[in-house]
């Protein structure tokens, strides 16, 4: 039953279903992960920690612009990298670290010679693996051997292993220093992204909401000036037929005076109906649809309304009914009637006065009503919105709030059926209902 | 402009209840009325028979009051015939394109209000009180 609904008719009509999703929550630790081995990051916190440490100490300052230049255009690179082709990329993250550091290399001995195999690793991670993470691996690598081969040397790094004499190089604990620095560093880059990621999240997630809020006032908008222009037509009907009648205007003979109080009675019925329109979408967006179940005869309920409806209007066109005898269900007889009185009045407003067809039928434990056109039709583009609200009314040239539909729809769903409808422009539109004879699913929410 | 010695009010309006209503109002006070149900049927009537004034509403399918606006105007013929705008839309509505129109009513206008129009344009009513 749940699945023929969600197949078959439109799960949430409402427009604020149309928002886009807002941007998700995820774990602190997850995006930290995620963060670490991301290159931008690595290889600015790298940049802004060198920057720190020169600023410090001009022991090397020439050493360390090198390393700084390379990871600097890294991490520009890796901006860059969606307005890049794969081959440039390619290029740039390889001559431009390996170039700075082989030049450092030669003016400033060995402490860009790590650098130096790093960027050859970078080099092999790109040409031959080429993922992300690779190179951000790499980039992790360049940056924290860069930096603890520095700190070796000068003592700044509080944990590096002092070498005072660089000649002995290959007795100290450079391998447990490197690491310790490689870390930190990751674990500084991913610290620094992940908040402003957050900000930066927190700030889309408020725009989203701003978002939000804006559109149900503008739907809220629509809303009441369609309402309140369909309200105002049988009003002012109203008022020049009563105030006709009062002042005497309409000529008091037999046939004028019945023309006018039927008008009035029929605006009257106008404003009852989209009243109660508005009342049932209220309570629809409410979940209170109330249904009060009983055992209640489909084709009974659709001979009576065809029988008000030709009471009551003269310009229906041929009407021919097919129904079923003892289709009997476990439904809301009123909200029923409203279904079959929805569809049929759609039918006659826009069937151009051609035959309608009105059906019932039983079938494998469900009821299918069917009620069809030949009328003008509906526009291909119209016809995937139509249980929506207000898109068959006044705003796209119908007439009326454009609730129909959405009524229909709603009610059937909250029988635990579903809705099709299929039109085809000068040749009418054929609206189908399936509803379970059991009624609403056992035990489940009868709410929409 | 006259028919048989009564002056000829054009109504446009998609609702038929409204054009009924105003129908027998205009009816009974003297004035021949011509009913259209959008804008396209109104100038058809209006090329049949000049009317004295009309009566105009905005939002209606096939050809909205606007469009009929812009269609009057480009005919040098029936441009000058005056037009008063009766909506059912609220203050909000868009008034470019409305320029030069007599009058702007809003549903519901009292029918003293509707009448004065018409009697302004299409001369004194001739009511059966």
């Amino acid at each position: 039953m749940q699945t023929a609904t969600a197949l078959t008719s439109r799960a949430e009509p409402s427009r604020t279903a149309q928002v886009p999703r807002r941007v998700g929550w995820t774990p602190w630790r997850t995006e930290l992960t995620e963060v670490m081995f991301r290159p931008t990051v690595v290889t600015h916190a790298a940049g802004l920690a060198l920057i720190w440490l020169l600023i410090k100490d001009d022991f090397s300052r020439l050493a360390m612009s090198v390393p700084l230049v390379g990871l600097l255009v890294l991490g520009t690179v890796e901006l860059l990298r969606p307005h890049l082709g794969a081959r440039g990329r390619a290029w740039f993250l390889v001559a431009g670290p390996t170039v700075l550091s082989l030049v450092g290399y030669l003016l400033v001995g060995f402490h860009s010679g790590p650098t130096l195999l790093a960027c050859a690793a970078i080099l092999v991670a790109q040409v031959f693996f080429g993922p992300r993470v690779l190179v951000g691996v790499a980039l992790i690598l360049l940056a924290g051997i860069t930096v603890a081969s520095w700190g070796m040397v000068s003592e700044r790094l509080p944990w590096a292993f002092p070498v005072r004499d660089v000649s002995v190089r290959e007795s100290v604990p450079w391998v447990r220093t490197t690491l310790v620095t490689i870390l930190l560093m990751a674990v500084l880059g991913a610290l620094v992204v992940t908040i402003v990621n957050r900000l930066e999240a927190t700030v889309r997630h408020n725009a989203h909401l701003y978002e939000d809020a804006q559109q149900a006032v503008s739907v809220r908008d629509e809303f009441l000036s369609i309402a309140s222009h369909e309200l105002r037509t049988p009003v002012a009907v109203l008022k020049l037929a009563a105030e006709g009648l009062v002042s005497g205007r309409v000529q008091r003979t037999p046939e004028h005076l019945e023309r006018s109080v039927r008008l009035i009675d029929r605006n009257v019925d106008r404003l009852t109906a989209l009243v109660g329109q508005l009342l049932d979408v209220s309570r629809i967006e409410l979940g209170r649809l109330d249904l009060r179940l009983e055992e209640v005869d489909l084709s009974a309920v659709v001979r009576d309304v065809v029988d008000l409806f030709a009471e009551r209007r003269d310009e229906v066109g041929p009407l021919s009914l097919d129904l079923d005898p003892g289709v009997v269900g476990r439904w809301d007889r009123s909200r029923l009637e409203q279904v079959v009185t929805n569809l049929l009045s759609n039918a006659v407003k826009f069937g151009a006065g051609k035959p309608i067809l009105v059906r019932v039928r039983h079938a494998d434990g469900r009821a299918l009503l069917t009620v069809q056109d030949h009328g003008v039709g509906i526009a291909p583009d119209l016809v995937p919105h139509v249980f929506e609200r207000f898109v068959l009314g006044s705003r796209h040239g119908g007439t009326g709030l454009g609730l129909g539909l959405f009524i229909v729809e709603s009610i059937v769903r909250s029988l635990g059926g579903a809705s099709h409808l299929a039109s085809k422009v000068g040749e009418g539109t054929i609206v189908t209902v399936e509803l379970p004879i059991a009624g609403p699913g056992t035990g489940s929410r009868a709410q929409p | 402009m006259t028919h048989n010695g009564r002056a000829q009010v054009l109504v446009v309006d998609d609702e038929p209840d409204m054009l009924e209503v105003l129908e027998l109002l205009l009816d009974g006070c003297g004035y021949r009325v011509v009913t259209a149900r959008n804008g396209a049927e109104a100038l058809a009537a209006m090329r049949r028979s000049r009317p004295a004034f009309v009566l105009l509403d905005l939002m209606m399918p096939v050809m909205d009051g606007w469009q009929f606006r812009a269609e009057q105007l480009r005919d040098p013929t029936l441009a000058d015939v005056p037009v008063a705008i009766f909506t059912g839309s609220g203050a909000t509505v868009r008034r470019t394109g409305l320029e030069g129109t007599v009058a702007f009513l809003q549903k519901p206008a009292p029918m003293e209000d509707v009448m004065r129009l018409v009697e302004a344009y299409a001369g004194p009513a001739v009511c059966n009180k």
